[in-house]
Order: C-alpha cells, then structure tokens, then sequence
C-alpha cells in the first residue's frame, strides 16, 4: 500500500515536472474554463425564452390568429425540454456531430484544426451544452418566475404596466436573482458535464487528461491531477457565486469564508 | 386601435365615477349584488364593513383587477366595461394602494417611485425623480430615498407606497385596507400621511377599519354588509343619525 502511494506520488511529481504536459493540462483547463461559461450564460439567455414560450398563456378566449401561434410555440418549447432533459449530453453531442456531417456536410473536425483548443470541435461542443443547458435554464427560470408573489404582479398592474413590462421589470430581475443559487449549480455541473464532450473531441481537461495518460502511461496519477483541478474550479466557482449574491443583496464583501462575522448591526 | 377608449378627456361631467348596479360572483358566491354609488372629484369616500362583505372586491372591480359580471362603472363619462377600454390606462388614473404595499422588492425606494412614470406614463427620467423625490418628501420618506424595502418599517411601506401612487399624477386614488398590516403607532403615521392627501383635494376611495378615519376625514361613509350597500350618507348620518340595526351593532363592536 505505502509503495503504491509512493508511486504515485511520483508519477504526479513526474507529470507536474514536463512542461509539455503543463501545456496540455493548462489548454485543457482554458477549454473547460471557457466552454462552460460560454454554455452557462447561453443557456441562460436562451433559457430565459424557453421561459418565456412554456408559460404563453392560452385560453379559449383567444382570436384564432392569437392561438394560431401560441399553440405551436407552447409544445415546441415543452417537447425541446423533454427531449433536451430526457437524453444525455454525450448522446447528443454523437447526435449533433453525425448529424451536421451526414445532413450539412458540416465536418466540425476540420473546421479551423490548426487551432489549438478552440477549433471546430470546440465550436461544436459549445453549441450543444449550450442547447442542452437552455432546456436546464428554462425550468429554472419559469420555476423562478413561477415564485414571483402576487402582490409583486398587482402592484405593476395597478400603475397601469402591461403584462411586457411587468415581466421584464419586475417578475424577471426577481426571478433571476432568486435562481442565482441554482444558475450557479447549472455552472458547476456544466464544469464537470463537459467531459462527456470529449467524444467529439472538444480539448477539455478530460480529454487532454486523456492525452497525457496515453502519453505517459502514468494513469491513476494524471487521473488524481484533473480531478484535483475539478476541484479547485468548482470551489472558485461556489466562491464566486457567493461574492456576486451578496454583492447583489448589497452587503459589503467581506473575505471572510468561514461566517465567522462580528455582530455588528446594519444601520437603520 | 385609434378607437380605444384611453380615459384621457379632461373635460367630463360629475361624477368622475359612478358605479351602477354593479355585481360580482365567483362561481356561485356572490359577492357584490347590485352596487351603485357615486363620487365626485375631490371627495373622500369610506367603504366600512365587516370582514368578507365584499368591500376589496369593491375596490378591486374599481381599477378592473377583479372583473365584475354585471353592472357598470363610469369613469370621466366613459363605461370602464366597454370592450375598447384600455384597462391599462385606466389604470394608470386610477391608482391603488395594498394593504400588503406590493412594492418592487428588487428596486429602492425611489426607483419604485419613479418605474411607472418612466414606463407608463413615459416621463423623461429627470422629471420622474423630480416628482418622486416630492411626493416621498411629503410623506415622509426624502431622508430615505436609497433604502432597499427590505430596510424599511412597514409603516414607511405604506407611506412609499402613497408615493407611489402620487407619483402617477392619478385621478383617483383607492385604499384597500392600507392600515390592516400595521401596529398601531404606524397606522398613524400612515393615516396622517393619508388626511394630508385628502387636504390637497385628491379623489379618494378608502376601505378601512378605522373609524375615527372614516368619522373626520370622509365626506361620504358607505357601509356595506353581505355584498350590499346597507347605509350610506355623511359621516355624521353614519355615526350619529342612522338608525339601521346592523350599522349600529357593527359601530358599537368596533
């Protein structure tokens, strides 16, 4: 036992020492930094439509030309989210790829390969966890806007807002804010999702792990190395979400982690 | 639709509102049966009444957020029932006070002030803050401008709340209940704040508990018991001359 973890000790020494292996680990990270920004606040923006479109209101009342697009737009929006939240993202990603190829023409492999991490691939990759984090993004924001109290709606109303801007003053900026917990655990798990992105070849810190396993043949250590650097990059992301909330309640930022906080008393 | 009705004459005949046999029901309860009254510009009148008697829905059908099933409501000459009303407008004129305030949580104190005149009244944004900045003046509430509602008292609500109101330059403004969620040394913060509005001339419709409101300020009382106007008159008919059994038994309770 004591030898084994004595090797592997080694081996990460070993792999921390190549600078080559510095630079595919780093490009990883750049990748999986990068990619799951990308897809957390695409999907957010798109999500905030599919919101929007799941809760379009229908009733019997309408004129034909108003149901003529509300019905269509209504389960489109309904059966993306099923399908989007019903299948995997690796399936999807094969899915998109195969897809493009055989339907477009479209080889995202050949796409600007020159390029290190953000070539083709990478366009696709973002593409899909960002198709794929809208249908996630969607059901937070209409639960989020589904939380909005009444008396928030009829005090817009009663100043004479119509329903566009009730929505975007009042209902929506609420919405946000109280999602801001569960907006930041669709970032840390879009940290982590986008390994399965590695099927269609998207340089990300699973696949260059990969790589570098393959190279050096020192597997359990570079495996204990990437997921040691999921780490870091979930805790900096649950870190970064905390200062933005408190931030947005307006309390001051104060670097003290561990909520060991003197009572002082906000001023009246 | 140039042909909607936009409330925005300014030369009508009195009353500015009068309701005529107005009626709600929900499913099978009916909750408002055959209500008409008037109010004239400038006056101040009091909707009193034991709890579930149809009063809010009253003031509810008044600015449209509940829709009443018969009856009309006539504002500045023009049916608020009509199909080519614009409920918006409408209730852009008449503004309403909660009793749970419904203030924007996600904005200060001055900017839920200054939203609806920006957005609906479509004022530039300096004269907005300009007439917000007055009307919390007058209720109190200028040392406080940036305060988030989460930082202020209930009774303060309220008053930002009145503001508000003001800020939209209505017609008519309409109370329901706004001192029921407050201690008592707030409800007479806000009832002050509410008889110096009364004093400027502001059309008032107020649905209170509080009595000695009712008695000084209003210039027509209305009661009103299981959806039905039972008296209505003067404060003085009401509190002195009335002779109706349920009005007295409801006055001596209180």
């Amino acid at each position: 036992m004591n030898v084994m973890l004595a090797s592997v000790g080694e081996d990460i020494g070993y792999i921390l020492q190549k600078s080559e292996y510095l630079y595919w680990l780093g490009q990883g990270l750049a990748g999986t930094i990068v990619i799951s920004i990308i897809g957390t606040l695409g999907g957010l923006i798109l999500g905030v439509f599919l919101a929007f479109g799941k809760r379009t209101k229908i009733n019997s009342n309408l004129p034909w030309y108003q149901k003529l697009w509300r019905y269509p737009i209504k389960w489109l929006c309904n059966i993306y989210s099923v399908i989007i939240r019903g299948t995997p993202m690796m399936v999807q990603a094969l899915i998109f790829q195969y897809g493009c190829f055989s339907l477009l023409g479209i080889n995202w492999v050949t796409i600007l390969s020159s390029v290190p991490v953000f070539n083709g691939s990478f366009i696709a990759g973002c593409i899909i966890i960002v198709l794929n984090t809208t249908a996630y993004m969607g059901e937070i924001i209409l639960s989020g806007l589904n939380g909005i109290g009444r008396d928030q709606i009829e005090g817009a109303k009663s100043l004479g807002m119509n329903d566009f801007q009730t929505l975007i003053h009042v209902s929506l900026p609420q919405a946000l804010r109280n999602s801001i917990p569960t907006i930041g655990n669709e970032w840390i798990v879009n940290i982590k999702d986008s390994s399965v992105l590695n099927v269609i070849a998207v340089t990300e810190l699973y696949f260059q792990g990969q790589t570098i396993a393959g190279n050096s043949y020192r597997y359990m250590a570079i495996y204990l190395i990437i997921a040691a650097c999921y780490l870091v990059l979930t805790l900096g992301t649950t870190g970064l979400l905390k200062l933005i909330t408190m931030k947005m309640d307006g309390k001051k930022l104060n670097l003290n982690f561990f909520h060991f906080r003197k009572n002082t008393e906000k001023g009246a | 639709m140039s042909d909607k009705i936009l409330f925005d004459n300014t030369t009508y005949e009195e009353p500015i509102l009068a309701i005529r046999n107005l009626s709600k029901h929900f499913g099978s309860t009916e909750v408002l049966k055959d209500i008409s009254f008037e109010v004239k510009k400038g006056e101040c009148t009091v909707i009193i009444g034991p709890s579930g008697s149809g009063k809010s829905t009253l003031l509810r059908c008044l600015n449209l957020l509940e829709t009443p099933t018969g009856g009309n409501i006539i504002f500045k000459g023009n049916n608020t029932l009509d199909k080519k009303a614009d409920i918006n407008c409408l209730r852009e004129k008449v503004s309403m006070v909660f009793q749970s305030f419904d203030l924007f949580n996600n904005m200060d104190v001055l900017a839920n002030c200054v939203i609806g005149q920006t957005k609906v009244l479509k004022r530039n944004k300096e004269e907005a803050i300009r007439i917000a900045t007055e009307n919390l003046r007058k209720v109190g509430m200028g040392e406080r401008l940036h305060f988030k509602i989460s930082q202020i008292s209930g009774g303060q609500k309220q008053r930002v709340a009145i503001a508000r109101s003001l800020s939209m330059s209505p017609d008519i403004i309409l109370f329901d209940e706004p001192t029921s969620a407050l201690d008592p040394e707030m409800i007479q913060e806000v009832l002050e704040v509410m008889r110096s509005v009364a004093k400027t001339g502001m059309t008032m419709v107020v649905v209170t508990h509080e009595m000695s409101f009712a008695h000084d300020v209003a210039t027509n009382v209305i009661f009103m018991d299981k959806g039905l106007i039972v008296d209505q008159g003067t404060p003085n008919h009401i509190f002195n001359e009335s002779t109706n059994e349920r009005l007295l038994k409801f006055i001596s309770k209180e």
